[in-house]
């Protein structure tokens, strides 16, 4: 079947968000083929250290080897098939196999054998038994990784949206570090749900979170322009590229003014303190400054599912002296079965920012669009726990293919935006979702 | 980095009660059972506000700098190891935050909050022990909670609790709550209650 895909994709069959056998298919049609993010450099500082994570269908053990190297290794016994980790993290010099004993180092090499040399036949080549290891690449501390031997190398993979991730992390004037193990949560729901609302949703903000909003966890300012600071809208942009990543970043402008009439001979990094405003902006290019500067809020999907939020959350949330305080989140959305989904949060926190920043940037993520957060994050599972529930009580075909239309032949390109990729001015558009199905669709071809 | 420990020192036994509320969290002091059954009136009452919605009565329970925080469980290796982050939170609140959650009932478009969920707190092995600040204690329990919302949504989470209280005016307040989930990875259904 097909999934009612034409040229430029304007609709999915349901079946894609809840069928098993859908979600065998995206395993080796969608995630073998591209690079999958794995976590981030900083949860595996020494030799030894290691974190288990969900590459595919496979479990991996990411842990630094003695060598100071990264790598994703099966964690699989090459014996039996035994786990070897059963720890979500720890260090580790060997795996040692619960089972028989076999013992593999850090780096994968198989190096024991109990009775190899009195039970084995001569030729055991014990150099045939390592586990098996993925390719696995480091981009500014964020790990990625892929079993395909074939994949491009991953800035290739990455294309167009690096250039504006890198403009996202250099704003943040420096290195930047990631706070503690990551957040979990299982939610219900397909994972391509959660990862297209982040691609380019900004039309559930009035709807899905309209309580927070009024309840003023932006405070003056806006995330969407229904409330705001007297005088000024939020503009979104919409960038994205045929690999399927994606970008929306909404801006404080004076209403009615166009993102062109900002002010950049002032540029303004709303969530950071204004005093570092000039420092953050000499930490960048002009090129990125166009971009960054008056940005309040930039979210999307490096493809297939990860996803990552910069958004400045106001004193609502915090004490009364509490400024303006941005944070950045960086998601993975690793399903579980077909109708659920693991969701992974990192923040990261800017080197550079003093402590007390730091730890408030994190406590505004936790209290809001965390794995807890009751605020904001519930609202969210709240609306991929309905569809789930719908589709499950939907005959097949019942109620036909999801709809991709919002802001098709209504956004027009962005004059003079500095990154590459066609950039889209319009604030409410599915122009990102559209992007990411039609690369969906088009590394799942035809199904039998 | 992997689950820096809090660098700032733990509190002095002379700390003001405030500072309990933001430090790491205190160990335990010495052993105060005679206070055991009154305290445990205290968390009974409490817990039985929030399973009946009276939302302004546990607000009220709590000290103006009450803070709420639900530390990252960790399957570790190492059993000699901490089984929760000691940095990382999945979530974390202090009264305003509580106060805007339960601020949402009774208005129509707070989705995750209408139909209502009910919950049951099952408290139980409540033990009580000095905590280093004057007038200020820590009560551990072990705490079971079922939430259920319709056929979908029915959890069980069991977790243990740690809770300073503090005397004020003759009536215990909440003044800390650390919640300690026995499950590795919650459900959002489990994360939606509040402990
Ligand atoms: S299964 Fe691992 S040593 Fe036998
Ligand atoms: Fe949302």
């Amino acid at each position: 079947m097909s999934f009612g895909v034409d040229g430029p994709v304007r609709a999915i069959g349901r079946r894609a968000f809840i069928d098993s056998d859908i979600l065998d298919a995206e395993y080796d049609r969608v995630f073998h083929p591209s690079w999958q993010f794995l976590g981030f450099a900083g949860e595996v500082p020494e030799p030894g250290d290691y974190v288990l994570r969900m590459l595919g269908r496979d479990e991996v053990v990411v842990v630094r080897g003695e060598d100071g190297e990264i790598r994703a290794l099966h964690n699989s016994c090459t014996h039996r098939g035994t786990r070897l980790c059963r720890a979500s993290l720890g260090n580790t010099a060997h795996l040692r196999c619960s089972y028989h004993g076999w013992t593999f180092t850090n780096d994968g090499r198989l190096v024991g054998v109990p009775a190899l040399r009195s039970g084995y036949p001569p030729d055991f080549d014990h150099t045939r038994h390592g586990l098996p290891s993925a390719r696995v690449a480091c981009r500014r501390g964020f790990l990625f990784a892929t079993w395909d031997a074939k994949a491009p190398d991953l800035e290739d993979y990455l294309g167009e949206i690096a250039w504006y991730l890198d403009a996202i992390l250099d704003c943040g004037a420096g290195e930047w570090e990631v706070c503690g193990p990551p957040q979990r949560v299982r939610a219900k729901g397909n994972w391509k749900i959660p990862t297209d609302n982040f691609a380019g949703d900004g039309y559930h903000m009035r709807t899905t979170h309209q309580i927070a909003l009024d309840q003023g966890i932006y405070g003056d300012t806006l995330a969407n322009g229904t409330r705001g600071r007297a005088g000024t809208d939020l503009v979104a942009v919409n960038i994205a590229t045929p690999a399927g990543h994606s970008l929306r970043a909404g801006y404080v402008v004076e209403s009615g003014r166009s993102i062109d009439e900002r002010d950049l001979t002032a540029p303004q990094f709303p969530g950071y303190p204004p005093e570092r405003w000039p420092a953050l902006t000499a930490a960048q290019t002009p090129e990125q400054v166009r971009f960054t500067s008056h940005c309040e809020v930039a979210h999307g999907v490096v493809f297939p599912n990860t996803v990552f939020l910069s958004v400045a959350h106001d004193r609502a949330v915090g004490e009364d002296a509490d400024p303006l305080t941005r944070y950045l989140v960086v998601r993975a959305h690793v399903p579980v079965s077909a109708r659920e989904t693991e969701c992974l949060y990192w923040t990261l926190v800017p080197t550079a920012m003093d402590r007390e920043w730091q730890r408030r940037s994190y406590r505004f993520q936790a209290r809001t669009q965390s794995a807890g957060g009751i605020l904001f994050e519930m609202d969210d599972f709240e609306n991929f726990a309905r569809i789930d529930a719908a589709l499950a009580r939907s005959a097949p075909g019942r109620g036909g293919p999801v709809d991709l239309t919002l802001g098709v032949g209504r956004s027009t390109p962005a004059r003079n935006f500095p990154g590459p990729a066609r950039a889209e001015a319009a604030t409410l558009s599915e122009h990102n979702q559209r992007a990411f199905y039609r690369r969906w669709s088009t590394l799942m071809g035809e199904l039998p | 980095m992997i689950d820096r420990p809090d660098p700032r020192p733990p509190a002095q036994s002379t700390a003001r009660p405030e500072e309990l509320a933001r430090c790491p969290f205190p160990d335990r002091g010495p052993r105060l059972p005679g206070l055991d059954a009154e305290i445990t009136a205290v968390l009974t009452e409490e817990s039985a506000a929030l399973d009946e919605g009276e939302h302004q009565r546990w607000l009220d329970m709590l000290d103006p700098v009450f803070r709420y925080e639900i530390p990252v469980p960790l399957l570790r290796e190492d059993p000699a190891l901490p089984r929760h982050s000691r940095s990382a939170v999945l979530f974390e609140a202090t009264k305003r935050v509580l106060e805007l959650k339960f601020g949402r009932v009774g208005l129509v478009p707070a989705w995750s909050d209408r139909p209502a969920t009910t919950t049951r707190h099952f408290l139980g092995s409540v033990r009580v022990f000095d905590a280093p600040a004057p007038g200020v204690v820590r009560a551990d329990a072990n705490l079971l909670v079922t939430s259920n919302r319709g056929v979908e949504h029915t959890a069980l989470v069991s977790a243990a609790r740690r809770d300073l209280l503090r005397e004020h005016h003759g009536r215990w307040l909440l003044l800390r709550r650390c919640v300690l989930l026995d499950v590795e990875v919650a459900t959002h259904e489990q994360l939606s209650v509040i402990f």
